[in-house]
């Protein structure tokens, strides 16, 4: 993991001070509503219906123990005990008192963290593969180049005042485990012919009002010339990008708006007028990049000598489970990935409160060197667990609600905060999760029906990513009612594809019965179980499931 | 008199900014220095006649670069207004001028901006600023002087994040 300098920390606690001072300026009457909202937004702040919430930066998922243990005092000092991992990697505190915000991002100083750029309308956090360094189909590790793209990205002098908020995702293997496709710019490591390390670049893409997947500008761009090609499209934007509308300020209506073919022309030659060699990534820093994110040293062990004493007939069961839906491959032969899962029953997808965060910590420190992972999914993730450990990381990870053996299906649901504290959001969220978990809480139905995303939206701003669920809910308001509008057939990864509206939204009561009709389809006119939702979407057609679920009952 | 930043001192502003909507009625006054709307500003170069001295240009966030590039060096002064706090176009319009067309005569940043943006607009080669009514300059001053490094440098000055910083560390 990164591990900072001298020059980050200088960073990081001069942001700090000078929020406070615009905090105070603010509080005093000396700054207007209007030049403090870019200011609070490029430090996370928003002010929501309860109280303000602070969004805090995890760069590309990578959190040490140290740090969760420092969320927890925050979460206890300041909040009420807990906090909420996003579906763009980040921690969100909902319940911070305004004035104590300053205070707050002093103590993530102590820590390296903080919370610079994690809203606005500026270059936001990269966000990248959680199965990054350890994945079996990895080309190269893509979190080297999303720390050089943080470090460039931050407080970046001409990128600070966008058009529009501007995301980026990097992958370094073959599947797309971070919808790079649905990034202002997505990034993807490979190799030439002559194998060397690139890019393939993708521009445009984003969900909100209009979803669109990406376009590939370039298929292959040098490594060294990352910053460089980076700093071209952003100036392309930044200077034709609209500011009248701000639905139609994101670089995915530019990209559209010129024409892909015009847009790449508009870059290259931007990239070509202005790559001087200052902006060039050399080898050795490549490489000291690099050196942070060694192979750790794997210790042989063996799985076969892991002895489970007096275990019950019910616990093998549920070990079982456990790992085959939360464990997952790993490089290497005798270690294995660890889904820690945040969507327990009863709880709102992604929070975890504060002793947890401080057992995780405790379980990443033995179990897998100290790092935690946040992933799209809102769930967590240790990396590098020994197959001898996983039976007693179980029997620990039960024992504080993180083990729910449901990773990939149904009930992982993946949902906003929603009206229930976010000022944008027209309609709640939560408890359309909280209902539909109720109505699919039987692990076998949930098993049959495999890997299945379910992704809920409190407003069109789509934070919860419903475009590209197999099966999407987008609250919508009408007339001061909560509807729900239900798409199908979205999917991520490789085969990214937005999911298209089934039919009119629905009353909340009615949703949970709506989906259940939806999954009952698909279960009758699968071909076989390895028939995918979305396969059989693409095959079947939209018709035959809105005729299920707006079927009147007589 | 209003006052503005330049190379880093507080000093009274002697040029007179001629808006879109006075360029009908203008005509210039001996003695008298002035900064002219883009398409003004063209209208009477190259010789500037009636003028004392050669006019700065006021390029706006919708104003095209690359067909004036060349004749903009002719200007003492190019003053890039920002239209609105959140309208950050003119940090690439300054970088451009710095970077791809060398000038190198007063770059000035004026309209919407604040104290807080005084660095940044620093840093992508702005020399001169004026800031919104109401801002204190001595504030302003004080950021840019205790400007500490940064990843990215300055527009004069660019360098990767790592530059400098992995030499003796592996």
């Amino acid at each position: 993991m990164y591990q900072y300098d001298d020059l980050d920390r200088q960073v990081v606690s001069d942001r700090v001070q000078q929020f406070k001072g615009q905090m105070a300026r603010y509080l005093a009457g000396e700054l207007s509503e209007e030049a403090f909202l870019p200011l609070r937004l490029q430090n996370g702040l928003y002010i929501q219906k309860e109280s303000p919430m602070l969004r805090i930066a995890i760069p590309y998922g990578m959190i040490s123990s140290r740090q969760l243990r420092k969320l927890a005092d925050i979460a206890n000092q300041y909040d009420r005990g807990y906090c909420h991992i996003t579906t763009r990697q980040n921690v969100q505190f909902n319940w911070v008192e305004i004035e104590q915000v300053p205070g707050i991002l002093n103590e993530l100083a102590t820590v390296d963290m903080h919370a610079i750029q994690t809203s606005g309308n500026c270059i936001r956090n990269t966000t990248c593969d959680p199965l990054a360094g350890v994945a079996q189909d990895e080309i190269a590790d893509p979190r080297p180049f999303c720390e050089i793209i943080r470090q460039w990205s931050t407080l970046h002098p001409e990128f600070a005042f966008l058009p529009r908020k501007f995301k980026v995702a990097v992958i370094g293997a073959k599947e797309d485990r971070a919808a790079i496709q649905l990034h202002d710019i997505g990034l993807q490591l490979i190799r030439d012919s002559s194998g060397e390390i690139g890019f393939k670049v993708w521009v445009g893409g984003g969900q909100g009002r209009t979803p669109m997947l990406a376009t590939p500008i370039r298929n292959f761009l040098p490594q060294a010339q990352l910053l460089a090609y980076l700093k071209a499209i952003l100036r392309v934007y930044n200077r034709y990008g609209r500011r009248d509308n701000k639905y139609k300020a994101r670089i995915k209506i530019l990209v559209s708006a010129l024409g892909a073919e015009n847009f790449t022309h508009q870059v290259e030659a931007e990239f070509t007028r202005t790559c001087s060699p200052e902006y060039l990534l050399t080898l050795e820093e490549i490489e000291y990049a690099q050196s942070f994110f060694t192979v750790p040293i794997y210790a042989n062990n063996n799985p076969q000598t892991v002895r489970i004493n007096q275990q019950s007939q019910q616990q093998q069961t549920q070990y079982e489970r456990w790992l085959t839906r939360n464990v997952h491959a790993h490089r290497i032969a005798d270690y294995a990935v660890v889904s820690l899962s945040l969507k327990a029953p009863g709880q709102a997808p992604g929070d975890i409160n504060a002793a947890q965060l401080l057992q995780v910590a405790d379980l990443a420190e033995r179990y897998s060197h100290a790092e935690v992972r946040t992933t799209q999914q809102q769930n967590l993730i240790l990396a590098d667990v020994k197959k001898s450990d996983l039976y007693a990381l179980w029997t620990e990870a039960s024992g504080i609600d993180l083990a729910m053996p449901t990773i990939g299906t149904l009930a992982d649901i993946v949902c906003c905060p929603g009206g229930d504290f976010c000022g944008l959001a027209n309609t709640r969220s939560l408890p359309v999760s909280a209902a539909i978990q109720q109505r699919f809480d039987n692990l076998d139905f949930l098993y049959d029906l495999g890997d299945l995303s379910l992704k809920i939206s409190g407003c069109i701003n789509a934070c919860a990513h419903h475009h590209i669920a197999n099966i999407g809910i987008l609250g919508v308001d009408k007339n001061g009612q909560e509807f729900y509008q239900i798409t199908l057939g979205g999917e991520a990864g490789n085969t990214s594809r937005l999911g298209k509206v089934l039919g009119p939204s629905l009353p909340m009561d009615d949703v949970p019965e709506a989906i259940a009709r939806v999954v009952e389809l698909y279960l009758e006119e699968r071909t076989d179980e390895q028939e995918t939702f979305s396969s059989a979407y693409q095959r079947i057609g939209k018709q035959p499931f809105k005729d299920k679920v707006y079927a009147t009952d007589n | 008199m209003q006052q503005i930043i330049k190379n880093g001192a507080i000093t009274d502003d002697t040029w007179l900014l001629i808006s879109v909507e006075q360029a009908d009625s203008f005509a210039p006054q001996a003695g008298e220095t002035y900064i002219l709307p883009l398409e003004l500003w063209w209208d009477h170069a190259p010789g500037f006649t009636g003028f004392t001295s050669i006019p700065g240009v006021w390029i706006d966030s919708n104003d095209e670069l690359e067909p004036v590039a060349d004749r903009l060096q002719q200007a003492p002064v190019i003053g890039v207004n920002f239209p609105a706090i959140a309208d950050g176009s003119g940090f690439s319009t300054g970088s451009l001028l710095r970077e791809v067309y060398n000038f190198t005569g007063e770059l000035r940043a004026f309209g919407s901006l604040i104290i807080d943006q005084a660095p940044y607009l620093s840093r992508c080669g702005f020399n001169a600023i004026s800031l919104a009514a109401g801002q204190n300059l001595e504030a302003a001053q004080q950021l840019l002087n205790n400007s500490n490094q940064t990843y990215q440098g300055s527009v004069h000055s660019p360098h990767t994040p790592f530059k400098s910083r992995y030499a003796g560390k592996q």
